[in-house]
């Protein structure tokens, strides 16, 4: 009889949740806001289809399951509160009933649950997420947004100054100047140029002999040789490969809680220097990195190189300590969907993890349509130790020769471990021997004290024991010529697609959304036919990064082209020509002139995406050439010099401080490449724990005067030794940072005035002047200016030296007293400052 | 010259007039990121210490104690633990009763544990959270969250949001400070102190690291010792006067003036940080209040004069931060030896805000990451000696407490089950304590936004109650 009344009453209840659902959002939106995340949290672990084993057979993650209910009948009575056994249990009304076991829900979280059911426990048809109306449809504004628009070449201006452009470029900014009747500024002298020239291109002030011989070069080509020079040189893509780990999440440590050293990590720092380097086209670049271990390969080199480029998404800032691993894994996939994202398509895919983007036409379908590409992927390996996780490891091709040194270096290791083994084993003896004495000590003379010197060797048999078997560890787990691998993502054996997380909670999984891209991009109708093939095949048997990849670089895929066009712009200018250069999305800000960066992006294309020559074209306009001077009318048009009328006037990044200064000083270690951890950096061993960084973590000889890029980088605690970075901005390796912040702040001119690096490295300075016993005072601030400011002396700069040399005169010695000049000059505008 | 001179010659003593003119002078120039702003709503409280008790203190041995859990010492757990979690050891785990005794205290007759008797001298003056809960079990993100409100991603921090929203009212020194911070140690991080996307203006300058001691605790490079300050005038005479030429010879330019300006103030903080450090200035009986020279008392001791001398020279946001609470073993010993280290400069910091009128206006805010399990712990899975026993980490109930400006004292609000693993009721979340923090301080936590990369971010997200049961 029972069963009949709760069938009829839901059979008339049933009914009512449609026609509410159908008249009432309001309500759907209730649901989803208040209710759905309330049950997700608190029931979905036992009840509902992901749990290991459901409980009472009772489901809530489904409207006709929960109405069905489980074995004591439904859970819910639509509209009738009272009678429905999901608000008792919550209510713990009932000493048998209380749900959830572990503790009564929020007032706020029952009194949803109750108004829910009182509506007449709406549930929307089932999980088909709504798609966001900009999407698909041609004619919505999110749609015609300039970003996504194809490319085309676009149609170069007219200008009425004929002879002040060089080429293009020039056009397209001076058009816009003539049109807002702007008088850009004169042209840079030849040093500054020069200066500029080489803080941009290799992050290095010029040497004295580079500025003499560009000074003297009259030759229409002086300048095009020194740029050639320049984009030759390796210090070149140790600047620009810094500039692309900025958004690559890069460092030399896992976990973000954590010091686990990453020891490969710096296999991509080097494999990203190198492809700036030898100018790799920036397409196969992105290819490489997104799927270079699915990727064809011709020798072991570029297997090597191909496996490691896919550290760009493998290394992040992972919290491998994350005990809920599910939690963990859709955080790694959602960390690596939004570098993705801003780094090649200047898009926050991120946004629409847990509902459709709310501005730019991604739909929270598409983002997991994504998803299910990286759900297929090896990032993390499963757990290492403890609740660790550890970053998956490919091996890398090993040469004969490597294998032939490995042989060697393995021998060497393996007749340490026994010589170690040895030594161990004596200390303990020592040790076990000296705490028999000690005993027997204490044992024939229970009151006294035993004799003082057992008891200070036995101590340090103790100590000598306890070093002696560390670094035995030491040596046993890390020490081990192990044949090279690098921190990479593979393929899992058998992809799938993945099911859409409600709310982005990784507990709360939808229906699956097969795999596929974001349909905002417009693709050529012949790209279109060969993505739809390689998604039907491809998908099958793999991943789908290799065909992500090709989409991304489809060369009717305007965004890379324009997003990598810009960030060029932006190193070369200060900003970009959008100025949000990770951000090319609604609430981006505009492009100032896009035109000309449609033009950039055809000619980075029409240049095989070399990056080397798109910046040789901009460096040679006279647009790069303007002097960083002021000029009160332009200035009161166009305060921020969005026009360039000038050049813009920055501050050098981090690592250009340091390093201009190691080289001024000349202590710069030109030494390239390899690990920037060395061994001895290892903290002790704790079983259960991955190996973790000690702290007070000092630089290792052989990289402290190296260049800034080759230092270690770490997720958390930064090096004391490298506070320079921490103070002039070096961006949080956890975030995509393609356009650093310049701060001010009072802690960097306490740097400036009192660390020691300063101090060091004016004194270095100070000495190599004073080396030369015949030089005049004069002379010594000529060579000195010039080396430091790339510009020759002027007479007040004479003048201002020899008053403070006079000032300080017997109380300081000669080479303070220059140390102290030189110091102020390293911390002085013109030097932190390229103009 | 010596200092002495030199800080007449340049007016940098604390709080001189002559020095807050010309910091007006250049506050006036041009808008000051920390310049003081008015607050959403009229404030109870003005500035904020937050003691952090790294590790997780175990609330069934402090602050709530348990009849049950005494009584059922070493029986099964009658709870059911979260399965989608692990935890070492956790198969061997019988519930512990409380490993200390507890008295009731002050008129409000709020139980206190025996382990910290200086305290219980204040519980009228304590607000405590029994029903407080996050969001991991792990260190790291839990750590996080009480920092910043998020476990996973880099977000601000608390202090940094609140340097945001209220500007500093010394602009001699930073608006929000942390002591002795831990950079290194479970969860330790310069995220906590970030600003994240916030201008970094508004990030938490450090004064020494933990490990380094509260002796240490200064700003970095504040000073060169090697060289007199004369001679660095003269130096700084010089810079700037090369700074000066450069920036006529190339017309106007804000982040040159800003470049220079930042030097002057820097030799100004060199000049008057080193005087607010130094803690000899202060009576040999308010250094013996805090247990300055005893041996288990000085380094926290230091760290609250510190806070009070930060607090009261305009500091918005003083954090102090005590280690090793984290007791997965030897709890018996190691809880005990935590709570000698804060007891007393705890009672004191509280006692001297009040005789100096500081304590309506200065929120105290004392909490771990998480709590510990009302079940112990054993490393060694089952063999070993009771003694040796720990509790393992509890995001799912814990108690935090509040004390000063705008909350009332003498009370508790929230309950944990009747073992005290689970919150059950007047639960408050970690962003429900950041949403009142915020809320005392006249700032309301879903108008303190920011915008950054598209969308307007908050500290407590899309989260947070205010818990007005709580206020005054």
């Amino acid at each position: 009889m029972k069963s009949v009344v709760n069938l009829t009453l839901l059979l008339l209840c049933a009914v009512a949740p449609v026609e509410i659902r159908a008249a009432d959002p309001a309500s759907l939106e209730f649901f989803e806001k208040e209710v759905r995340p309330v049950l997700a949290r608190h029931c979905y672990q036992c009840h509902s289809s992901r749990a290991a084993q459901v409980f009472g057979d009772l489901r809530l993650d489904s409207e006709a399951a929960m109405l069905q209910g489980g074995r004591s009948g439904p859970a819910v009575v639509p509209g009738d509160p009272p009678s429905s056994r999901l608000i008792q249990a919550v209510g713990y009304e009932s000493p048998q009933l209380k749900m959830p076991p572990a503790g009564k829900l929020r007032e706020s979280e029952i009194e949803a649950l109750a108004e829910w059911v009182r509506l007449g426990a709406p549930w929307p048809q089932d999980a088909q997420p709504v798609l966001s109306p900009s999407a698909g449809s041609d004619d919505s504004p999110g749609s015609q947004h300039w970003a996504w628009q194809p490319l085309v070449e676009p149609d170069v201006p007219s200008v009425a100054d004929t002879d002040w452009p060089l080429g293009d470029i020039d056009r397209f900014v001076l058009a816009r100047l003539e049109a807002e009747g702007i008088q850009q500024v004169r042209a840079a002298d030849k040093h500054t140029l020069l200066r500029r020239l080489s803080l941009d291109l290799a992050g290095l002030p010029p040497s004295e002999e580079q500025i003499r011989r560009f000074v003297e070069d009259e030759s229409p080509l002086a300048l095009e040789s020194v740029v050639d020079r320049l984009l030759a040189s390796s210090a070149f893509g140790e600047l620009w490969g810094r500039h692309w780990l900025d958004l690559a999440g890069y460092a030399d440590t896992l976990g973000l809680g954590r010091r686990i050293p990453a020891a490969q990590a710096w296999r991509y720092r080097d494999y990203a220097i190198a492809a700036f380097n030898r100018d790799k086209p920036y397409d196969e670049f992105v290819r490489e990195q997104v799927a270079g271990d699915v990727l064809e390969f011709d020798t072991d080199e570029q297997r090597r190189e191909r496996l490691t480029a896919t550290g760009f998404l493998a290394i992040g800032p992972w919290a491998l300590v994350d005990a809920d691993k599910t939690q963990l894994e859709w955080d790694v996939i959602d960390n690596q969907l939004d570098t993705l994202g801003r780094a090649v398509l200047g898009l926050t895919i991120g946004c629409a993890r847990c509902h459709d983007h709310k501005f730019d036409p991604i739909p929270q379908r598409e983002y997991y349509a994504l998803a299910g590409i990286f759900e297929s992927t090896k990032t993390l390996d499963a757990r290492m130790s403890g609740v660790f996780s550890g970053v998956h490891r490919t091996a890398l091709p090993e040469s004969p020769d490597e294998l032939l040194a490995r042989a060697e270096a393995l021998r060497k290791w393996a007749a340490d471990s026994e010589r170690l083994a040895e030594e161990c084993r004596v200390a303990e003896e020592s040790r076990d021997r000296l705490a028999a004495e000690l005993k027997a000590a204490r044992a024939s003379d229970p009151e006294g004290d035993p004799p003082e010197d057992l008891q200070k060797k036995h101590a340090a048999a103790v100590k000598s024991a306890a070093d002696l078997n560390n670094q035995a560890l030491q040596l046993r787990y890390f020490a081990k010529p192990e044949p090279p691998a690098a921190l990479a993502m593979a393929d899992r054996p058998i992809p799938e697609d993945a099911a859409l997380r409600l709310g982005g909670d990784p507990h709360n999984p939808g229906e699956r959304v097969p795999r596929g891209f974001l349909s905002l991009v417009p693709l050529s109708a012949s790209a279109k036919i060969a993505n739809r093939r390689l998604i039907g095949y491809g998908f099958q048997k793999s991943s789908g990064r290799l065909e992500l990849a090709q989409w991304l670089t489809d060369p009717a895929n305007p965004l890379p082209g324009r997003v990598m066009a810009n960030r060029i712009w932006h190193h070369l200018f200060g900003a970009g020509v959008v100025r949000t250069v990770d951000n090319f999305g609604l609430l981006g800000e505009r492009p100032s002139h896009p035109a000309l960066l449609d033009y950039l992006a055809v000619r980075f294309r029409d240049l095989d995406w070399s990056v080397k020559s798109l910046i040789r074209e901009i460096v040679l306009s006279r647009t790069y050439r303007l002097a960083a001077a002021h000029d009160e009318r332009a200035a009161a048009v166009d305060p921020e010099n969005r026009l360039l009328w000038r050049s813009n006037r920055r501050r050098l990044q981090a690592e250009t401080i340091r390093d201009s200064i190691l080289l001024v000083s000349g202590s710069l270690d030109f030494q390239a490449g390899g690990p920037s951890l060395p061994l001895k950096t290892l903290g002790t061993l704790q079983m259960g724990q991955p190996p973790s960084l000690a702290s007070g973590l000092q630089l290792d000889d052989h990289v402290r005067q190296r260049r800034t890029v080759y230092l270690p980088t770490l997720r958390k605690s930064q090096l004391p030794a490298l506070d320079v970075m921490n103070l002039f901005d070096f961006p949080d390796p956890n975030a995509v940072k393609g356009r650093r912040d310049v701060t001010t702040v009072p802690t960097q001119a306490l740097f400036l005035m009192n660390s020691p690096f300063l101090i060091e490295h004016s004194q270095r300075a100070a000495r190599a002047l004073l080396a030369d016993g015949e030089a005049s005072d004069a002379e010594r601030v000529a060579r000195f200016l010039l080396r430091a400011l790339g510009r020759p002396a002027r007479a007040d700069d004479i003048a201002r030296a020899k008053a403070f040399l006079r000032d300080t005169d017997g109380v300081l010695d000669a080479e303070a007293a220059w140390a102290r000049y030189c110091h102020a000059v390293f911390a002085s505008n013109e030097f932190l400052f390229r103009s | 010259m010596n200092r002495r001179e030199l800080l007449s010659k340049w007016g940098c003593g604390f709080g001189m007039i002559a020095l807050q003119a010309m910091l007006a002078d250049q506050a006036g120039a041009k808008a000051d990121p920390l310049a003081p702003k008015r607050p959403h709503h009229e404030p109870r409280a003005k500035r904020v210490i937050f003691l952090w008790m790294q590790g997780g203190p175990s609330q069934v041995d402090l602050f709530d104690p348990k009849p049950l859990l005494a009584q059922y010492d070493g029986k099964d757990i009658p709870y059911a633990l979260p399965s989608n979690r692990t935890m070492p050891g956790v198969a061997y785990s019988k519930l512990m009763g409380p490993i200390s005794g507890f008295q009731r205290a002050g008129e409000s007759g709020l139980p206190i544990s025996d382990m910290l008797p200086r305290l219980s001298r204040h519980m009228d003056d304590l607000c405590i959270l029994k029903g407080m809960e996050c969001d991991s079990e792990a260190h790291a993100p839990a750590v996080r969250q009480l920092h910043t409100g998020a476990t996973q991603l880099v977000r601000p921090s608390i202090g940094s949001w609140v340097a945001y929203g209220l500007g500093t009212e010394n602009r001699n020194l930073p608006a929000f400070v942390t002591i002795a911070p831990n950079v290194s140690g479970d969860g330790g991080s310069v995220q906590l102190y970030g600003n994240a996307f916030l201008p970094a203006i508004y990030q938490g300058t450090a004064l020494g690291k933990s490990g380094a001691g509260a002796k240490q605790a200064t700003i970095g490079y504040l000073q060169d010792d090697s060289v007199l300050p004369s001679v660095q005038r003269r130096q700084l005479d010089l810079l700037q006067s090369m700074n000066r030429s450069h920036l006529e010879r190339h017309g106007s330019d804000n982040r040159l003036e800003g470049v220079i300006e930042s030097f002057e103030l820097a030799f100004r903080m060199q000049a008057a940080v080193p005087d607010l450090v130094d803690l000899r200035s202060e009576s040999q009986a308010t250094r013996d209040m805090y247990g300055i020279g005893e041996k288990e008392t000085d380094e926290f001791g230091r760290q609250c004069l510190l806070a009070r001398r930060f607090a009261e020279g305009g500091v918005r946001f003083v954090q102090v931060t005590s280690n090793g609470w984290d007791s997965h073993a030897n709890i018996r010993k190691a809880h005990p030896a935590r709570c000698r280290a804060v007891d007393k400069p705890i009672a004191a910091l509280l006692e001297d805000l009040k005789n100096r009128g500081l304590l309506d206006d200065t929120l105290l805010v004392w909490s771990g990451e998480f709590g510990r399990t009302p079940h112990y712990q054993d490393l060694q899975d089952g063999a070993g000696n009771p003694e040796t026993y720990g509790r393992g980490h509890n995001p799912y109930g814990f108690c935090a407490w509040l004390a000063g400006g705008g909350v009332r004292g003498g009370m508790s609000f929230g309950e944990l089950d009747e073992f005290g693993f689970r919150a059950v009721d007047d639960k408050v979340h970690m962003h429900d304590l950041h949403a009142t923090i915020l809320h005392l301080l006249g700032l309301d936590h879903e108008r303190l936004t920011y915008r950054y990369s598209g969308r307007e971010f908050r500290l407590t997200d899309v989260y947070g109650r205010v818990v007005n049961e709580i206020l005054a």
